[in-house]
């Protein structure tokens, strides 16, 4: 029997599941895979009236124009920065909010907790920025309080040194209790034989999160991790953007927002903000794949296996 | 099962074909029509001509503009718009924009070829050329003027849509001008006025007067600061100014081109206007200000017009900057008088910032604002309708009805020929949501009835024409320059990439810490791979040498 012929039998006997899939890969197909097609845009001068296929091709022009401009590299630089230090210090979090939520004893207590933490996910950034607007400001409970403490009054919307740490706090406070989520369902998987056995030994609860605990869930954190890595071009648009002002601006124009103003803001060109599209979509598959080596190459999981 | 797939598949595509149908237009002319109501007849003017135009086909027509309030029913609200959908047979199709998204959705819509009939758009000069050449925008029949000739007229006062015109070789887009019958200046100056507390500025000795330097602006701010007249205590905020009009009251009154304008020096080459003295100059006042603590230490978190409201809402501002049209006063006496019990007579002064040089700083204003634009795929039947009654609301008969309602009802003649509100205290846009923006705007801009409008206080109407004779007066050609249209007009790749925030820009420099210059001189030389090609290119298109 040829390979085609038996393929075809055994998708037909797991029918029941490939038609559960289908909806996903057709979601895929029609709304990640085609528009790929509008990549061809980065090598072409585009016209409205001639369409993506009609426009005419225009080489390396785009790249080139991208390559001489200073404001893109410095928002290329700003992105690294920002996005690579986020990686380091929101990371762990729930990573420790799940194993601390997993030593929780009392449901309802925990329940509750749980609710409080997944809740800031559902808030947008823009609420989220105008909250803080009116809690950081001069005339803000916070700078009251400090006030109350007979301290100074503490310039926290506008200082630039202040806006990239504010940026890691208001990510962990909106999304730490949902990533943990995922942490949670790796934990809820793990044998309790092996925490029986770790009574037996008489291990502490301290010892049974950090031997048997965390390293069950690493899988999932290498995997977690590799797909945090293959986004650090793209993440924080929403977040930058809605709570940034012109005087920390400076510190927060990332890639997107780059890609944001020349797209939107200004005479647009299709096809030199695809170009940039397309630069910050290879810069996350080149860390998508050191990240998914490295792995590898610490004995971990890798995104494949 | 057969059968089973069957069911799910026709309810499939019933959904679908209703879906598609849904935006279309209604089956039946007049369908949404409200027959029953009684509106109020018409006042005179044009629509007594055009009475034997009648409408038979009812029409759909999309409008996607900033100038609409989507929680307006423009199809079965108020009178006046029942006035328009049946005098018209058509329903409106109303796409409220944002000021925010609205220059960015226009963009996707007009390059992916699906924009609504007609939209408002905030003309840009490349992208137009672009749209133009690529056909995504509608042009307009070669007889339009001889068919439409109160939109022609007024179309020949915004200026930009003539030079356009020549330049495309056609009508593609109808500028809205600001000012057609009557007009303030000989050029179009910016109307944007401070408003100062002038029981304060008294209470302090600090003299009144119809303009200041930003000097002796300062010098206002910090009796304000010292002696606090109103007793508002940690609260009180000198000049309460945005980003956006600290730069005018700051930077703009002295640098006549500082938001990146081009232009020729006296040598006849191009120079660039943010990279000038003047603009220097500007930026120190700005920051000594800003140190000084005469603005607020958080004057860039401002969101929409915080900051005029603590002029007029929280009363903790010596000074604001905000519109200096009547409709702006009206707005001010009203909330003073219904948030802090405040008379706007006795409280507020209004003037305008000079240059430190003693006169008056900014480009001509090319008499527009915002333009009409059709979809290229638009019927002629829509086109034809909705230029008619553009036509009507640009005639001069009409004005008033557009502006205040139907004759006999919400206004009237007295026996010197004067227009009389019949309203009371309130206002046409008040009685009718619809009236503004929407039929408000729909061509000549309110700004020039409002300097007629008898709904606003003659004293606010009269100011508004001194204050804007009196900036004409204090500024020459160089100060006051005319429009350059071959700047204007110019469209090339290096000048279509240029994409400053000036509000951002300014602010940035003035927040940054160091040395003011140092930073200033650093910032336009690092501009200068982006300015350099362009200057380049003016000045061997248009330049001296």
């Amino acid at each position: 029997m040829g390979k085609g012929k038996r393929l075809f039998r055994r998708i037909w006997k797991n029918k029941t599941i490939y038609i559960v899939l289908l909806p996903a890969l057709l979601w895929y197909l029609i709304f990640v895979y085609v528009p790929m097609g509008g990549l061809m845009l980065a090598f072409k001068d585009y016209k409205a009236n001639l369409g993506i296929l009609g426009s005419p091709w225009t080489g390396l022009k785009h790249f080139e124009n991208l390559f001489r401009d200073m404001d893109f590299w410095q928002s290329v630089g700003r992105t690294l920065k920002i996005n690579v230090i986020r990686l380091l210090v929101t990371f762990p979090v729930p990573v420790i909010i799940a194993l601390l939520f997993n030593e929780l004893r009392m449901r309802k207590y925990k329940k509750v907790l749980q609710t409080v933490f997944t809740f800031p996910h559902f808030l947008s950034w823009i609420i989220i920025a105008s909250v803080l607007r009116n809690v950081l400001a001069y005339d803000g409970i916070v700078n009251s309080i400090i006030g109350l403490f007979g301290g100074d009054v503490v310039n926290f919307l506008g200082n630039k040194r202040m806006f990239q740490p504010m940026l890691y706090l208001t990510d962990i406070w909106k999304e730490a209790g949902w990533g943990s989520i995922i942490y949670l369902a790796a934990i809820s998987g793990i044998d309790q034989e092996q925490y029986e056995a770790a009574d037996i030994d008489g291990a502490s609860r301290l010892q049974k999160m950090l031997r048997i605990t965390l390293p069950n869930i690493m899988p999932t954190v290498a995997v977690m991790f590799i797909l945090a890595a293959g986004g650090i071009m793209g993440a924080g648009f929403d977040q930058i953007f809605n709570m940034t002002n012109a005087a920390v601006r400076e510190s927060g124009e990332i890639l997107d927002m780059y890609i944001y103003r020349i797209t939107f803001q200004a005479t647009p060109d299709f096809g030199f903000s695809m170009a940039v599209s397309l630069f910050r979509s290879i810069v996350n598959m080149v860390l998508l794949v050191i990240a998914d080596r490295g792995s590898r190459l610490f004995g971990g999981n890798g995104l494949f296996g | 099962m057969k059968r089973k797939w069957m069911a799910v598949f026709l309810a499939v595509v019933t959904l679908a074909l209703g879906a598609c149908g849904a935006k279309g237009e209604p089956d039946q002319p007049g369908q949404t029509g409200n027959a029953d109501s009684e509106t109020p007849a018409p006042t005179g003017g044009a629509d007594e001509d055009e009475g034997e135009k009648e409408y038979a086909e009812h029409l759909v027509i999309s409008l996607a503009s900033v100038q609409v309030n989507e929680s307006v029913d423009y199809n079965n609200g108020d009178e006046f718009t029942k006035w328009w959908t049946e005098k018209y047979n058509f329903e409106w199709d109303v796409i409220g924009l944002s000021w925010d998204v609205w220059a960015e959705r226009l963009r996707v819509w007009i390059n992916s070829e699906d924009m609504p009939d007609v939209a408002t758009w905030d003309y840009n000069h490349g992208e137009a050329m672009n749209y133009i050449e690529q056909g995504l925008l509608y042009r307009l029949p070669d007889d339009w003027k001889e068919r439409w000739p109160n939109v022609a007229a007024a179309y020949e006062d915004s200026q930009l849509g003539p030079a356009l015109e020549e330049m495309a070789g056609g009508t593609y887009i109808l500028p809205k001008p600001i000012f057609s019958t009557v007009k303030p200046t000989e050029k179009v100056v910016p109307h944007v006025t401070v408003y100062l507390r002038k029981d304060w500025a008294e209470a302090v000795g600090f003299e009144l007067k119809d303009y200041y330097t930003v000097t002796e602006l300062l010098e206002y701010a910090r009796l304000i600061k010292e002696q606090d007249p109103g007793n508002v205590g940690a609260a009180l905020v000198p000049i309460a100014a945005r980003p956006e009009m600290a730069l005018n009251i700051f930077i703009k009154s002295n640098a006549t081109y500082a938001e990146g304008g081009f232009y020729k020096d006296a040598d006849g080459n191009y120079q660039w206007g943010p990279a000038n003295e003047d603009t220097l100059t500007g930026l120190q006042l700005y920051k000594q200000a800003f140190e000084e603590g005469l603005i607020s230490p958080e004057f860039y978190a401002y969101t929409g017009t915080d900051d005029n409201a603590q002029f007029y809402v929280t009363g903790v501002a010596g000074a604001t900057m905000m519109q200096g049209m009547a409709g702006a006063m009206t707005q001010c006496e009203t909330s003073m008088r219904d948030n802090l019990g405040l008379e706007y007579d006795d409280v507020v002064h209004t003037c305008f910032i000079i240059g430190e040089d003693g006169k008056y700083h900014s480009p001509e204003q090319i008499n527009y604002w915002t333009t009409v634009i059709f979809s290229p795929s638009i019927s002629q039947e829509k086109f034809e309708r909705y230029m008619d009654m553009m036509d009507f609301a640009a005639s001069e008969e009409n004005n008033v009805f557009l502006r205040m309602g139907f004759e006999g009802v919400d206004w009237e003649y007295d026996e010197n020929g004067e227009i009389v509100s019949l309203l009371g205290d309130t206002v046409a846009s008040e009685k009718y949501p619809s009236v503004y923006p929407c039929y408000d705007a729909m061509y000549i801009l309110a700004d020039e009835f409002q300097l007629i409008n008898p709904s606003y206080r003659k004293e606010f109407r009269d100011r508004v024409v001194k204050l804007y004779e009196e900036k004409y007066a204090l500024g020459d050609e160089a100060t006051i320059p005319s429009i350059d249209w071959d700047v204007q007009l110019y469209s090339s790749d290096a000048k279509n990439k240029l994409s400053y925030n000036w509000i951002n820009e300014y602010a940035e420099l003035v927040l940054e810490e160091g040395d003011l210059e140092t930073n200033w001189r650093n910032w336009v030389d690092e501009q200068q791979y982006l300015i350099s090609p362009v200057i380049d290119e003016l000045n061997a298109e248009f330049g001296g040498n």
